[in-house]
């Protein structure tokens, strides 16, 4: 990687400029969690279930949190290490991230991200893909999402369907994700994992409806039913090796 | 009654708030995030190549454009309206954001679509943004070590796998939960699978957010027929 643009992304002025806009971020979470945590109340959820879905929400989260470091990773010796934090970290996702950055260098005739000619022009060039690239998604919800949610809500309010209709879009969307993994024969792997898990999730569902202790073993059943399914990929993979 | 009015009748005073807030931050977020490249540009004062920037820039919209308007319409009614705002601002939506939302709701016990399912589902997310951002941040300062046990060849099986692990957890509670549920899942089901067939599961896998919107409509048709028909076997 060119020194000069690495000093460039590596320097106290790109720390304070990515800094700021994740700070903005955690700040903007932590009082929309309070919005929502005092209308839960207000409305008559019990506390004792606010924690657990808090508890149930921070325990999944950090297992497919762990994937981002790897992308980090892969992007810090090219972008430095500040840069990469700020996209993985706001509006990011690894896919989007790479793709942005692997463009924009490609456009300018390079073969990949970590190559000495990088100037700092280019670098300035993928800061700006990457950033412009994706802002659309924030200002859709600035322009659009009041206007859609009114009509969502007065929908709702008719009642009738319309509730088992929401219930059907959960169904719809994991139909499209997860149906595909269960039937992808060329990864068998990822067929005996997708099992696995299912068959953890139902057990612990079931030994929590007979049991006081399954009750509370309920409360971590996606994060142990996903990790569980994770680990049965490693000796599965030997198997079929 | 003017437009506002109307607007104030059908969302309460909570919701307002939401948008509110959530609007001005959104904004302040994006005026954040242009000022990082706009700010290096003038501290570093080199000129760019704005016809390869912007011909790099175009590429990359020409897709993630079509996926907001995309996922914007999707994911809306799922997360709530808090959910979303969160959402596209912290990224990480298929994979962290709506299992957390989907799998909070289903926790707390309370029906998909309700108010209850919106405000537990916008606590889910923002914890779930919280988190991420710590464990992203820590593995900028410090974690780096972790990367090489990741990719061993004895964990790497573990984490290539981590999406089948995740949907299996969280589908499959739902998708067997009683009769109607999997009567709903059904006809879903069944298409995914043969176009999983028809066109090869990369092929899908690629276009999976542009078939998004397609799957939640057939999800919602097929529950309004299998509504239609309960109600007529119920008035029998």
């Amino acid at each position: 990687m060119n020194p000069e643009t690495m000093a460039i992304a590596n320097s106290g002025f790109m720390l304070l400029l990515c800094a700021i806009p994740i700070a903005i971020v955690l700040f903007q979470a932590i009082i929309f969690l309070i919005k929502a945590w005092r209308e839960a109340k207000a409305i008559g959820i019990p506390v004792s279930t606010l924690k657990r879905v808090a508890t149930n929400s921070a325990v999944f989260s950090i297992v497919p949190s762990l994937p981002i470091i790897i992308i980090l990773s892969v992007l810090m010796p090219a972008l430095g290490k500040y840069f990469p934090w700020l996209r993985l970290s706001v509006i990011g996702s690894a896919m989007y991230e790479s793709m942005a950055a692997t463009t924009t260098v490609k456009s300018f005739g390079f073969m990949n991200l970590v190559d000495s000619h990088i100037t700092p022009s280019i670098f300035l060039s993928i800061a700006w893909v990457m950033t412009l690239g994706i802002i659309s998604y924030p200002i859709a919800n600035i322009i659009f999402l009041k206007r859609y949610d009114t009509t969502v809500t007065s929908l709702k309010r008719k009642g009738g369907f319309i509730e088992q209709a929401i219930g059907a879009l959960f169904i719809g969307f994991m139909a499209v994700m997860g149906i595909p993994e269960l039937v992808n024969y060329k990864n068998p792997v990822g067929i005996t994992t997708i099992i696995v898990a299912g068959l953890v999730a139902i057990i612990i569902e079931k030994f929590a409806k007979k049991s006081e202790k399954g009750s509370i073993l309920k409360d971590f059943s996606f994060p142990i039913s996903m990790i569980v399914g994770m680990a049965s990929a490693i000796p599965i993979s030997k198997i079929l090796q | 009654m003017d437009d506002n009015k109307k607007k104030k009748k059908i969302l309460d005073d909570y919701q307002l708030s939401i948008h509110r807030f959530g609007r001005i931050s959104s904004a302040i977020v994006v005026l954040a995030l242009i000022a990082v490249p706009l700010l290096l540009t003038l501290k570093v004062g080199v000129a760019i190549d704005v016809k390869t920037t912007l011909k790099a820039f175009l590429g990359i919209f020409s897709l993630f454009g079509i996926l907001t308007i995309v996922e914007f319409l999707s994911y809306a009614p799922i997360v709530g309206a808090g959910g979303l705002y969160l959402c596209f601002i912290t990224g990480n939506t298929i994979n962290m954001k709506l299992p957390a939302s989907i799998s909070s709701v289903k926790l707390a016990g309370v029906e998909p679509g309700s108010k209850e399912a919106e405000v537990i589902s916008l606590i889910a997310v923002a914890v779930s943004s919280i988190t991420t951002v710590i464990v992203v941040t820590i593995g900028m300062i410090g974690l780096s070590f972790l990367v090489p046990i990741m990719e061993s060849p004895q964990l790497k099986p573990a984490f290539a796998n981590l999406m089948p692990a995740l949907l299996g957890a969280l589908a499959t509670p739902i998708f067997l939960k009683d009769s109607n549920s999997i009567k709903t899942a059904s006809l879903p089901s069944l298409i995914a699978v043969i176009l999983t067939f028809a066109i090869g599961y990369t092929t899908f896998s690629k276009l999976s957010a542009l078939a998004m919107p397609v799957f939640l409509v057939i999800a919602v048709l097929w529950q309004y027929f299998l509504y239609k028909i309960k109600k007529r076997n119920q008035t029998v």
